[in-house]
């Protein structure tokens, strides 16, 4: 009887898993497993490859300094871009974290819009903003800092500044919700016991909304490493992402293997430097805890020496 | 007791609130709220939600800046001082016990913010756990405590940086029934040999009772009345303080004649009664009469002695229950129903429909003005 009721519950709890397991297999796998498959081929027809499993593309992806460049690009932007969105969504999301009512719901609708429009578009109201003819150089030279035009596009800072607009989103939301969480009581507590209100936020309300910081950060930088459009239009063909890259290969240049290489290039290191932040974090969280294993130990024989 | 007490209060003020005043928009939360507290006394303001004892704790710990009045500290302004300045332990009605930081880290934060030597903050740290009896928990995640645990180490946190003042929020409201009465008598026992000037804040009457020396009890931002419990139960100054402070039965009644021993009252449906003397009642005084249901005694119809000093009316059971700790009987005494709270006896004898004489002593006839409505 009991046996019967668990089989029954057991083949409930499959049919219940079976659902999201199938959709996850369905989109999410065995794409994957047929990029991963497609990266050991070789180019031969325009919809795909003769499969043969060779490192030929990955060994010559890795020797080759133009996309080991781009990748390189890739990366530091996309830390550059969630460092920055880090520091400057900060304050906005305690201020978003702070507010109530029809203010809280205006800050959200502005920080929302970029994502409501498309990111071309988006990122083409840069381009009028920073063109040669823009908005920001017509208001430089107007107020006499700049005699003529400036290039604001094409670099670097264009993208992370792009990237930043689009992505910030995330990190505020991320932040605003750990802020949010934070008991106010505890600063309260914090200033009862003398400390004063930065020294309260630094060593109460900071630590408590790192969680956020850190899904947050998690969200910008893999949505910045994959984006597209962003660095595309305000990079410009030189400073090229690798997704552009990956683009010209499958779309362009019709070489499927080869761009499916790339992608999995980029998704390992993606999730690599994601891993090597994680691990960073559980080592910092082991070493301050043996520390103040330590120091207890030390108080304790402290004590009982004094004793 | 009572003017020992009163007469220590007076002498060494260690905490002087005067006169605070605030408003939230048109609403008035203090309403010139006056009190005192000696040096290691529990003072305990008393008062239903949204009547300002917790805005009066938070003006004392500084999170909000009164309209008007002063608070002193050991004879100084303290009024014009940030929170970190003003050297006041909290224990909050959630605890706000830091949920990064080990039940060490906690205990020592004020200690750090002080900048005290590491051995020194241990061992303070220390006797503060030993205190509360969790030296094994210093290591611990709060989450990892019981509510209990969580309570004493929120107190041990308070008491570590050596107050000058406490103040205690709510402190049982986030426990169980049980656990309520359990930590109340500990916190008693914590506080006691501290002495350290206590101002505890509360919706619970028994709570205020067991900490507190003085009791002031609060309605819409005004003190109604502050004494020793003793004394504001036994002698409420109104309706008000009357029925938030134990049970009463209340009846209508005229003043018919003071004397110095007693005052004679016509109790609407209930006739003739007697009450102590009160000062300042004229003849005619529409009043309220208060009886207390456990001073109320039920004694058979047919017991003759009649002592002088007591009120006897003769009454119809009505009903009854019986509660283990006590039995709870209604009487129908003239036109009015009594509550009588009997402890012990032959209860089980009663029947409603039982004639009986409801007896109190004229003592505790208690007389109120007329509240306005």
């Amino acid at each position: 009887m009991i046996q019967a009721g668990s089989a029954r519950a057991r083949l409930q709890w499959l049919l219940l898993i079976a659902v999201p397991l199938l959709v996850f297999g369905v989109f999410y796998c065995a794409p994957i497993v047929n990029l991963l498959r497609l990266s050991f081929a070789i180019a031969d027809s325009p919809t795909g490859g003769s499969y043969l499993p060779r490192f030929d593309l990955y060994t010559k992806l890795l020797g080759d300094e133009y996309f080991l460049e781009i990748v390189w690009r890739t990366v530091r932007l996309s830390v550059l871009t969630t460092l920055a969105c880090a520091i400057f969504c900060y304050p906005v999301s305690l201020v978003v974290a702070q507010s109530r009512g029809w203010a809280q719901t205006c800050l959200f609708i502005v920080l929302l819009m970029p994502l409501m429009t498309s990111v071309t578009v988006t990122t083409y109201g840069w381009l009028i903003l920073l063109g040669q003819a823009g908005f920001i150089n017509a208001v430089l030279i107007g107020v006499g800092i700049l005699d003529r035009p400036q290039r604001l596009l094409q670099n670097e800072t264009a993208i992370v500044v792009g990237l930043m607009q689009v992505l910030s989103v995330f990190m505020v939301l991320s932040v605003a919700a750990a802020l949010q969480s934070v008991d106010p009581n505890h600063v309260r507590a914090a200033r009862s016991l003398g400390a004063s209100p930065w020294s309260a936020f630094w060593r109460i309300v900071f630590p408590q909304s790192l969680p956020g910081l850190r899904t947050g950060s998690l969200l910008v930088f893999s949505l910045s490493m994959s984006a597209y459009a962003t660095p595309g239009v305000l990079g410009g063909p030189r400073l090229k992402f690798v997704s552009f890259l990956i683009y010209q290969q499958a779309m362009q240049l019709l070489d499927w293997p080869r761009a499916a290489s790339m992608a999995v290039l980029l998704l390992i290191v993606t999730t690599g430097m994601l891993g090597l932040a994680s691990a960073y974090g559980q080592l910092k969280a082991w070493r301050q805890q043996r520390a103040q294993s330590a120091g207890l130990a030390m108080t304790a024989t402290s004590q009982a020496g004094a004793a | 007791m009572t003017d020992q007490r009163a007469a220590a209060s007076s002498a060494v003020a260690h905490l002087t609130v005067e006169g605070l005043e605030l408003s939230f928009g048109s609403h008035r939360v203090l309403n010139d709220v006056s009190f005192s507290i000696a040096e290691g006394e529990r003072l305990c303001l008393l008062g239903p939600s949204g009547c300002g004892k917790t805005t009066t704790l938070q003006v004392i710990a500084g999170f909000l800046q009164a309209r008007a009045g002063s608070v002193h500290v050991a004879g100084q302004a303290i009024d014009r001082l940030p929170p970190e300045k003003r050297n006041i332990g909290i224990m909050f009605q959630n605890y706000a016990l830091f949920p990064h930081l080990s039940i060490f880290e906690n205990i020592a934060f004020g200690l750090r913010m002080r900048r005290l030597p590491s051995a020194e903050i241990a061992q303070r740290v220390n006797e503060a756990l030993r205190l509360v009896r969790l030296a094994h928990a210093a290591q611990k995640q709060p989450r990892q405590l019981s509510g209990g645990e969580q309570q004493r180490i929120a107190f041990a946190r308070a008491v570590a940086i050596h107050p000058s003042l406490l103040l205690l929020d709510e402190p049982f409201s986030n426990l169980d029934a049980r656990l309520r009465i359990e930590m109340r008598d500990e916190l008693l026992h914590l506080l006691k040999p501290l002495r350290i000037a206590t101002l505890m804040v509360t919706h619970d009457q028994e709570e205020a009772m067991a900490i507190a020396d003085r009791v002031a009890v609060m309605r819409a931002g005004r003190i109604e009345q502050i004494g020793t419990p003793q004394s504001v139960y036994s002698t409420p100054a109104n309706l008000f303080v009357a029925q938030f402070v134990g049970e009463s039965n209340v009846l209508e009644g005229t003043v018919v004649a003071g004397t110095v021993t007693e005052t004679r009252l016509e109790a609407e449906g209930l006739g003739p009664l007697s009450a102590r003397a009160y000062a300042g009642l004229r003849q005619k005084d529409q009043v309220k009469v208060l009886v207390r249901p456990e001073r109320i005694s039920l004694l058979p119809a047919g017991a003759a002695s009649r002592e002088p000093g007591w009120n006897y009316v003769p009454a119809t059971l009505e009903e009854i229950v019986f509660l283990g700790h006590r039995t709870e009987c209604r009487v129908v005494a003239g036109a009015r129903k009594l509550m009588a709270w009997q402890t012990g006896g032959d209860m089980q004898a009663l029947r409603p429909g039982d004639q009986l004489v409801a007896a109190w002593r004229h003592d505790d006839t208690l007389v109120v003005p007329k509240d306005v409505p």
